[in-house]
């Protein structure tokens, strides 16, 4: 199945390594630099993603965005800003975004980003996670081991959740940043680090099988060691 | 005096000026004895007597009085008699039933019925009709009372006028400084508001406070204008340079993703990305205090259970500070709870160890404290590294600012004490510093506790 998506970004440098890695990563890609341009590949082909900077210069992202919206089109679209801020988020997922993401950004993030719209809906994930006898609803944001209840802060959820969806795919500190801080980032030093010992005291501190574990030089991960 | 207000100085003038002029008047009015009234009185007799001579003329048979005689003149009732004491013409006060002998030129004082009366007569030669006396009789005590009740007048008029000009005096004067009032409210509340945008605003007027408002006004105008800039300046730079940072990224990424690169091409691919890494994270922090200082910036708070979480981050940065042999030891308090944003918490104190480990020395302790105080949580990170000198203390916290100007370190974006002092303030608590240069630095923090 060939899947295509349409990139505009008015930065001639990045807009090219984009389309490079994607078309690497075997989608089918075509890239422009404006507003305008994106209306006009539209009106030509039929895409299955759109990835749309927020500035850019005849017609911005948002304004796009809007258009296409209003002549009832469905295609997913994920916004890139260099703008972080809640209310730049709200005005972004107000036009229609399915998702967002702030500039610098790690490729492999996009990528799992684009997966992600590009899922049916038909796959969307249940309201429960669960591994070994760690459980997770995703309606209340209730956490069990065993049948005990663990409470856990907002962003220890998201950052548990995240990890048990991509059970046993170890993640780097960039990554689970970039998951958990997406929309006001604050980068850097080892706050993501003080967050999984947190977790790690919660959910495994007193009980067997241990979950989470650390792997050297690349990240976390979240699985049963047999 | 110093600690007066300029209402109150000014008032106390007047009034200090408006005593003296008071205490001056009623010196002279009781300096102007009774003796000297009495004098002035009986003067006052004498000379109204000589002048009625004019009056008093024979004409035809008849006497011909001037219309003065009957004037009662400075209170000298005139009278005109025969040589043999019989009253022809003028008036005799009423209550005078005494009829003392005329004794020409020579001034008499009388008593009658408790009233004091003075008399003076003369004797007058009129051409035609003979010898007549001219008798001027003047009450010595209304002379008296009356000089006494302008007294007591005075009395009780002046002072009263010193209080009314105190009153009036504070009044205006309150008035005129209301303006100045003013500007030093507008001038405190953007102290305590950090709202520069608040006008003095007194309207139009001319008077030298109203140009000293109006110039506060385009003096703020200014000062919001320039801070206005450099705040979209710090945020439009930041903004700008994501851009290219977020291609640095890419591109070493997919530099990195070829498998056939070389290793000193690898080990320079990944320096460069490091550093750009770097300076996203420095744009991040600049981006955040930017949100901060435009009030932008929103936590996320969550009841949270500091002790365990302080708990953590020290012994995460005990590894770090095992790279210096700095041993980290610690003082909690279980079951401390506040209401906090759990990122910007965990952020502060990595922050406060990451630096004590920083400016700690090889083999040095970091000691981290945590207990209930009064209301608060009172949370403190002590090292015994080289410490800050005085001079530099108060500077601690500004942005960028470094106490060796090299700026050699690497990871250090200084920008971290200042983030510190933002998030403790953005929890409604406080941050103080104590340092001694070459002994260490104790930095404490105060964050409200949670009440349940």
């Amino acid at each position: 199945m060939h899947v295509r998506i349409l990139i505009a970004e008015d930065e001639k440098d990045l807009n090219q390594i984009l389309t490079s890695r994607l078309k690497a990563e075997h989608y089918s890609v075509d890239s422009c630099k404006n507003g305008r341009e994106v209306l006009e590949y539209m009106a030509g082909a039929e895409y299955d993603a759109l990835v749309l900077d927020i500035m850019m210069p005849v017609l911005d992202g948002l304004s796009v965005l809007k258009k296409i919206r209003q002549r009832g089109c469905t295609v997913p679209v994920l916004l890139l800003t260099a703008k972080d801020s809640i209310e730049d988020r709200v005005a972004g997922l107000d036009a229609g975004a399915n998702d967002y993401l702030v500039k610098p950004f790690a490729f492999e993030e996009l990528l799992a980003r684009i997966r992600v719209l590009l899922r049916k809906p038909a796959e969307t994930p249940s309201s429960c996670l669960q591994t070994a006898d760690l459980k997770i609803l995703l309606d209340t944001h209730q956490v069990f081991r065993g049948d005990t209840e663990i409470r856990l802060s907002g962003k220890e959820f998201s950052l548990l959740r995240y990890m048990m969806q991509n059970e046993g795919i170890v993640l780097s500190r960039d990554k689970l940043e970039q998951h958990i801080w997406n929309y006001d980032y604050t980068g850097g030093s080892n706050v993501i680090d003080v967050y999984i010992r947190y977790l790690r005291r919660k959910i495994d501190d007193g009980y067997e099988p241990k979950l989470i574990h650390t792997v050297r030089g690349a990240g976390y991960v979240l699985k049963v060691v047999s | 005096m110093k600690r007066l207000s300029l209402k109150l100085k000014v008032t106390l003038l007047y009034s200090f000026f408006m005593t003296l002029l008071t205490c001056a008047a009623l010196a002279i009015l009781f300096s102007l004895s009774n003796q000297e009234i009495l004098a002035s009185t009986q003067n006052t007799l004498k000379k109204q007597v000589q002048e009625s001579m004019e009056d008093v003329e024979w004409e035809d048979g008849s006497f011909d009085l001037d219309s003065d005689f009957y004037d009662l003149d400075g209170g000298v009732y005139l009278s005109l008699y025969t040589e043999t004491g019989e009253l022809l013409y003028g008036r005799i006060p009423y209550g005078f039933d005494l009829k003392p002998d005329f004794s020409d030129g020579q001034l008499q004082t009388l008593s009658d019925s408790g009233r004091q009366w003075y008399v003076f007569d003369l004797a007058h030669r009129i051409s035609g009709y003979g010898l007549v006396y001219i008798r001027g009789i003047s009450s010595v005590t209304e002379a008296e009372s009356s000089f006494r009740i302008t007294l007591r007048f005075a009395m009780i008029v002046l002072p009263l006028l010193v209080v009314l000009t105190a009153v009036i005096g504070y009044l205006f004067t309150r008035r005129t400084l209301r303006p100045v009032r003013r500007i030093t409210d507008t001038v405190q509340e953007i102290q305590t508001n950090q709202d520069l945008s608040r006008r003095v605003e007194l309207g139009n007027g001319t008077d030298e406070i109203y140009q000293l408002a109006d110039t506060f006004d385009q003096l703020l105008d200014r000062i919001e204008h320039a801070f206005r800039r450099e705040q979209q300046f710090t945020s439009d730079v930041s903004h700008e340079l994501r851009t290219p940072i977020t291609v640095i990224l890419a591109q070493c990424d997919a530099a990195l993703a070829d498998e056939t690169l070389n290793g000193e091409h690898r080990q320079q691919i990944e320096l460069i990305e490091k550093k750009a890494r770097n300076m996203a994270q420095i744009i991040s922090q600049l981006l955040l205090l930017s949100r901060a200082d435009q009030g932008r910036q929103q936590l996320q708070m969550e009841s949270l259970n500091l002790s365990e979480l302080t708990e953590m981050v020290c012994e995460e940065q005990s590894i770090l500070a095992e790279e210096k042999q700095i041993t980290i030891s610690t003082q909690i308090e279980p079951e401390l709870y506040a209401s906090a944003d759990e990122t910007f918490y965990i952020r502060m104190l990595v922050n406060l160890i990451s630096n004590a480990i920083y400016y700690g020395r090889e083999g040095g302790h970091i000691f981290v404290s945590c207990f209930r105080q009064n209301g608060f949580i009172a949370g403190s990170v002590e090292d015994d590294g080289i410490g800050i000198s005085k001079e530099d203390l108060p500077h601690i916290w500004e942005r960028f600012y470094r106490a060796d100007t090299s700026r050699s370190a690497s990871g250090h974006s200084g920008l971290g004490l200042s983030m510190v002092k933002w998030i403790v303030e953005a929890h409604g608590g406080t941050i103080t510093a104590e340092s001694t240069l070459g002994k260490g630095t104790a930095l404490t923090f105060l964050l409200p506790e949670e009440k349940n």
